[in-house]
């Protein structure tokens, strides 16, 4: 293969990984954003995305049609956890929800182990590839990445546009402020871990789809989202895009031009670098508190 | 120097064995039984392996005694179970060697236990035949009584790079799960391609938990290789193959290591894609080494709803190397049962069996398995074969 076209097909990896990981992300970062909360369960809903859309293909349900069901599910669930537990500890020190996300993520991890043991399962949904010239794109990456694509701009869309992206927005700005014109800032707060969850459960199914994975998947991708998040912005949404395409790119590149051992190594410099350099993150809005 | 005293106190014994031998002519069942002795894992995370292999000792058990036993005398076992802790299958062949004082020492399931175990049964100078232990660490120690049954990871591939040299595949690219033993199947063929003359283009590592290898298989295939080696888990094969079918990588063989097509839930798991990709396996129950589809249809007859496994089938044979061995000697004197099994070449049902001079073994092969048509089939060597190998690799559906 000529060499314009291998760096060409290494960067339409990276760019397909990058709108998988920037689903998950954005979830993450709305979390942050509105409840001033590092979710470490995220990866876990993750999980359960995943392994609820392999239950349902299992019973003859086609997984690109549990994958509304899943967002669903993970909706309702997100809200549950945010009412229930996160809710009585929003105002307190931050060790708190970091405490009790990280009991809620070892509950989830050992009940997904408990139900669908420690096998790694994978759903081939579209086995298929696009030809084009000398290139290749598996056909599932491309659906994938139109899902994501799709959802970014409705979720950019509703946040922008709507009166819940506006309230949502607001209490990201000013939450007291949001409070004293009239806002439920309360509701918008399980809103938020809602819709947050359903991204991570989405994107949950993203994996099962194109990887291979096992109930402790949220362990390994718990930290990079946070430092795709992080390199992002912490509550800079659009910044998360940016941030996930750097992360993936770093991924795809240094697995294919060093080793896929030191991919992480890359990762997690940039990470601590725009740690140090960039501490607003890529798309450098202005620090928020 | 012999006393008066002495010699009139040999009288009654010589006198109580005439006796014995007299009543227990003719009879293998009432002389004093051969008590062979193991422990294996029946519980903690090495345990499905380790019952096959409690399964193959007591079919062998069985099958020894249906024939009149060894020597004329009824084997009975002694089988204890070591938690998949290789400390305490030490101590449990301690056990078995001071306090049950068993005759033959057969060894435990996995490399961890049997390099524990191995040492205690040096001390003692007993003979063990282990056939659940691939490592070849265990073998590198100078021990002198402990014999390996099974191909060790450094030979796994031979067989495959031999195949790949014969079909006029001249170049090669090996990657590996970074743990210890895809590891040290990968070292295995990297030496063979090197001494067979071959050309390596890339050897690479990659993190044994990778969720993504498109980068690796995008490499790979810059490289186009004739044959892909891959020496990984049953996870990241699956993804392998997943991403090398997106990616359009098409060698003209993609062989595995022993996780992969040789496990059924490769081929579950991957299905059509799984078709004509290449494992390497110990054994199958299909191979036709003498006495093995016998040794099969017992196992059937007597284990209903089990699946004859490696394991099993190494278990049963190493007792038949000890048996062959006991019987070559006439007795069951460790230090001439250690010669004699150093000397021997002989075929189990296992296959063959030649150790070095180290006790490793050097004999055995492994079998080239080949998924077609769904099925797993052994596609070499040609004494064990089903249905010939079919190469070059056709493509991705």
């Amino acid at each position: 293969m000529n060499p314009f076209f291998l760096i060409l097909q290494v960067l339409i990896n990276g760019l397909l990984l990058a709108g998988v990981y920037g689903v998950a992300a954005i979830g993450l970062n709305l979390i942050f954003g509105v409840l001033r909360v590092a979710n470490i369960a995220h990866g876990d809903f993750m999980m359960l995305g995943a392994f609820i859309v392999y239950s349902f293909s299992t019973i003859g349900i086609h997984p690109l049609i549990g994958i509304p069901i899943v967002a669903g599910v993970l909706f309702v669930l997100g809200i549950i956890t945010e009412r229930f537990l996160v809710e009585k500890v929003v105002s307190q020190p931050m060790a708190y929800s970091l405490l009790l996300l990280y009991a809620v993520s070892i509950l989830l991890r050992n009940a997904g182990l408990n139900i669908w043991t420690s096998n790694y399962c994978s759903l081939d949904v579209i086995p298929g590839s696009l030809h084009i010239g000398p290139l290749t794109v598996s056909e599932i990456r491309l659906v994938i990445f139109m899902i994501a694509l799709g959802l970014t701009l409705v979720f950019t869309f509703i946040l922008n546009r709507t009166t819940v992206g506006k309230t949502i927005r607001a209490s990201i700005q000013h939450p007291d402020l949001a409070g004293a014109c009239g806002i439920d800032v309360r509701k918008i707060r399980a809103l938020t871990f809602g819709v947050g969850s359903l991204l991570a459960g989405i994107t949950g199914t993203f994996f099962i789809m194109l990887f291979s994975v096992n109930p402790e998947m949220g362990d390994m991708m718990i930290l990079k989202l946070f430092a795709i998040v992080i390199v992002g912005g912490l509550g800079n949404y659009l910044g998360t895009f940016a941030g996930a395409l750097v992360i993936a790119m770093a991924e795809t590149l240094t697995g294919f031009y060093a080793t896929t051992q030191v991919s992480d190594v890359a990762v997690f410099s940039i990470f601590l670098l725009s740690l140090i350099l960039r501490p607003q993150g890529l798309l450098g809005g202005r620090k928020t508190r | 120097m012999k006393t008066k005293g002495q010699l009139i106190g040999g009288v009654p014994v010589l006198c109580v064995g005439i006796l014995f031998t007299f009543f227990s002519f003719g009879s293998a069942g009432s002389a004093e039984p051969i008590v062979l002795g193991a422990a294996v894992s029946l519980t903690g995370n090495l345990a499905r392996s380790g019952l096959d292999q409690k399964l193959g000792y007591e079919l062998w058990k069985d099958s020894v005694n249906a024939k009149g036993g060894i020597l004329g005398r009824r084997v009975d076992l002694k089988i204890y179970d070591d938690r998949s802790e290789p400390m305490t299958g030490a101590k449990l062949y301690e056990k078995l060697i001071t306090s049950d004082k068993v005759d033959l020492l057969v060894g435990p399931y996995g490399s961890g236990v049997t390099a524990a175990v191995s040492t205690a049964v040096e001390k003692h100078k007993m003979v063990m035949i282990a056939p659940g232990a691939s490592s070849k660490e265990i073998w590198e120690r100078g021990y002198k009584y402990v014999f390996q049954m099974i191909t060790p990871a450094r030979y796994q591939l031979s067989s495959s790079v031999e195949i790949a040299k014969a079909n006029g595949y001249k170049t090669f690219v090996v990657i590996n799960a970074d743990s210890a033993f895809p590891r040290d199947l990968a070292k295995g063929g990297l030496e063979d391609i090197k001494n067979w003359g071959l050309k390596l283009l890339l050897h690479e590592e990659y993190p044994e938990k990778a969720n993504d290898l498109s980068s690796l298989v995008l490499k790979i295939k810059a490289a186009a290789p004739d044959v892909l080696i891959a020496g990984s888990y049953l996870p990241d094969s699956v993804l392998l193959i997943r991403q090398a079918k997106a990616a359009d990588l098409v060698p003209k063989m993609i062989q595995f290591g022993p996780v992969g097509p040789s496990i059924p839930d490769f081929v579950k798991s991957l299905g059509d894609l799984s078709n004509h990709l290449l494992g390497v396996s110990q054994w199958e129950p299909s191979v036709k080494y003498p006495g093995s589809p016998e040794m099969v249809a017992a196992f059937k007859k007597k284990f209903r709803n089990e699946s004859a496994d490696y394991s099993m089938a190494a278990a049963y044979s190493s007792c038949e190397v000890m048996r062959m061995a006991v019987e070559k000697v006439g007795g069951l004197d460790q230090e001439k049962l250690r010669q004699t099994i150093l000397s021997m070449d002989v075929m189990t049902p296992f296959g063959r069996f030649k150790v070095g001079p180290a006790g490793d073994q050097v004999g055995h092969l492994t079998v080239l398995v080949q998924v077609l048509n769904g099925e797993r089939v052994v596609v070499w060597p040609a004494e064990a074969a089903v249905q010939k190998i079919v190469l070059p690799f056709p493509g991705w559906k």
